[in-house]
């Protein structure tokens, strides 16, 4: 039996394993790109029509980058769903028992849901910018994965901390992940930039940053520091998951 | 398991009707999961209005609060009423209205409907926000807008009936039970008139019925436009999908009873 860091590095693997395995129980490739993405793309494509519908060609290109942006919290939250059925399936008896720290585990098992999100949030943007014309840069294209990517991992964060919290709680999963999916799109800067005031403390959602990362792109205006404000504010929500698993984990115990 | 025919006297059906109703109810209120989408899909109001507050063309306002009210009756059908049918096989519910008699058509329509009608709260919330953010909701003619929404309701009953059919009887159509929402919005034209969509995507819209509710509605609202033909098409489509409806609920019932496998339970 392997022991030390190469048995925690072939745990680690595993976990994503099996994450992966679960999230191919939920999707086919192909119902995944003719359902999931498809769905995806209409959304980006519901929201640009906003532009359409006030005639200017610039709104939808920023709500289209908005909106791509989201698409990746969308799927992530997905692991709040997945977290709280780890209770049903009383597999997290079993993550709670391994060497591995909970908080680790959760998070390893569960990120598959953002590389699903970075991959069809840049298949939206794709498919939305030939819709509708919006003749973005390569550069626009070349850093969405990136920004994406951060949304994704700060949504993680968020997704652990929300799954934790529901996860005695398995009726309210579906809820909480829409709930917090609409907060996003109203208060992240998704379909319109939020008033001064509101601007600075919404920076700390998920979404906020990356969005204006790829909006400054698009503008060709410096993007640098909402793209390191949006490496913290991953940081931030990784911390704040990591206090609510640990203060579950010692409530389960007291409990038992 | 012994299969009665159904109760076909008019005031048994509609004693069923009223039951299944009221146990419609009593389900979505236990379970807070199943109305999520009758919760969220109105916040999305706020920011679309929200998106109208900042662009200052309050001349779409219209537009965007239609939008707002359908997407939430459409999401309600397709999250809430097409998981009906595979909800009672897990259950085991299925089996006993099977021995009750009671038309599993009759019951199926009054929890469709209901969950359908639950979403009236959504239409006063929508008004709400639109007041708050200060967007004028005209109203010119409340007679279409009341045909309007007693055929889209007939729609959504219809097409749930369908859905929850195809979903019982096909593992794989859960998969895409997501493609129903955002992509009916675009392809109904929802927000924008079907003219208007790009890339020839509104090539469709004449026969899915989102497009009519929202071109009657929107015409009832503003008196721009045609009225009556929208409705006309409306409630054609909703004739066409209760056809379909009855269709698919006999083709299951049949085929669950020939397969054994009307229960999980």
């Amino acid at each position: 039996m392997r022991s030390g860091p190469t048995a925690l590095g072939a745990a680690y693997h595993e976990l994503v394993a099996s994450g992966v395995a679960d999230y191919r129980a939920v999707y086919t490739l192909r119902s995944w790109l003719f359902g999931w993405v498809v769905r995806l793309i209409a959304q980006v494509t519901y929201f640009g029509l906003l532009g359409v519908l006030v005639g200017s060609a610039d709104t939808t290109r920023r709500v289209v980058l908005g909106n791509v942006v989201l698409l990746t919290s969308v799927s992530t939250l997905f692991a709040v769903s997945a977290i709280a059925r780890e209770r049903q399936a009383r597999t997290v008896d079993l993550l709670l028992l391994a060497r591995v720290p909970l908080a680790a585990s959760l998070c390893l098992r569960n990120v598959v849901w953002v590389g699903d999100g970075v991959l069809s949030a840049v298949a939206a943007l794709g498919s939305a910018s030939a819709i509708f014309g919006l003749g973005l840069g390569w550069q626009t294209y070349a850093i969405s994965p990136v920004a994406c990517l951060l949304a994704g991992l700060a949504t993680l964060g968020v997704a652990l901390t929300a799954g934790c919290l529901v996860l005695d709680r398995p009726t309210i999963r579906a809820l909480t992940a829409g709930v917090i999916t609409a907060a996003l799109a109203i208060l992240g800067g998704v379909n319109y930039p939020l008033p001064s005031w509101l601007r600075v403390p919404m920076t700390v959602l998920p979404v906020s940053a990356p969005i204006t990362v790829l909006q400054r792109m698009a503008d060709g205006r410096s993007w640098a520091l909402p793209l390191l404000v949006a490496a913290f504010v991953v940081i931030g929500w990784w911390l704040v998951a990591l206090w609510v698993v640990h203060r579950w984990q010692v409530g389960t115990r007291l409990a038992r | 398991v012994t299969y009665h025919r159904p109760e076909t006297r008019p005031a048994a059906r509609r004693g069923s009707f009223w039951a299944s109703a009221t146990l419609q109810v009593r389900l979505l209120t236990r379970q807070p999961d199943s109305v999520a989408p009758l919760l969220v899909t109105p916040l999305y109001a706020i920011a679309l209005f929200g998106f109208l507050h900042h662009s200052g063309k309050s001349s779409v306002g219209t537009s965007i609060f239609v939008a707002s009210i359908l997407m939430t009756l459409w999401s309600t059908v397709v999250f809430v009423g097409a998981d009906m049918v595979e909800d009672d096989r897990h259950e085991g519910v299925l089996e006993l209205v099977e021995a009750s008699g009671t038309a599993y058509l009759t019951f199926l329509s009054a929890r469709i409907a209901t969950a359908a009608a639950l979403t009236s709260p959504a239409i006063v919330f929508v008004t709400l926000i639109a007041l708050l953010f200060n967007v004028e909701v005209p109203v010119h003619s409340p007679l279409v807008l009341l045909l309007d929404v007693l055929g889209t309701w007939a729609c959504c009953v219809g097409v749930g009936i369908a859905l929850a059919c195809l979903l019982a009887m096909s593992r794989s159509a859960r998969n895409y039970q997501n493609v129903l929402t955002y992509p009916f919005y675009v392809l109904g034209g929802i927000l924008v008139a079907p003219t208007a969509l790009p890339a020839h995507l509104g090539v469709v819209a004449p026969v899915v019925f989102l497009s009519h509710s929202a071109a009657a509605a929107r015409a009832g609202l503003t008196g721009t436009g045609s009225q009556w033909a929208p409705l006309g098409w409306l409630y054609l489509l909703a004739l066409v999908h209760f056809g379909i409806a009855m269709i698919a609920i006999r083709y299951v019932r049949r085929r669950l009873k020939v397969l054994g496998t009307a229960s999980y339970a």
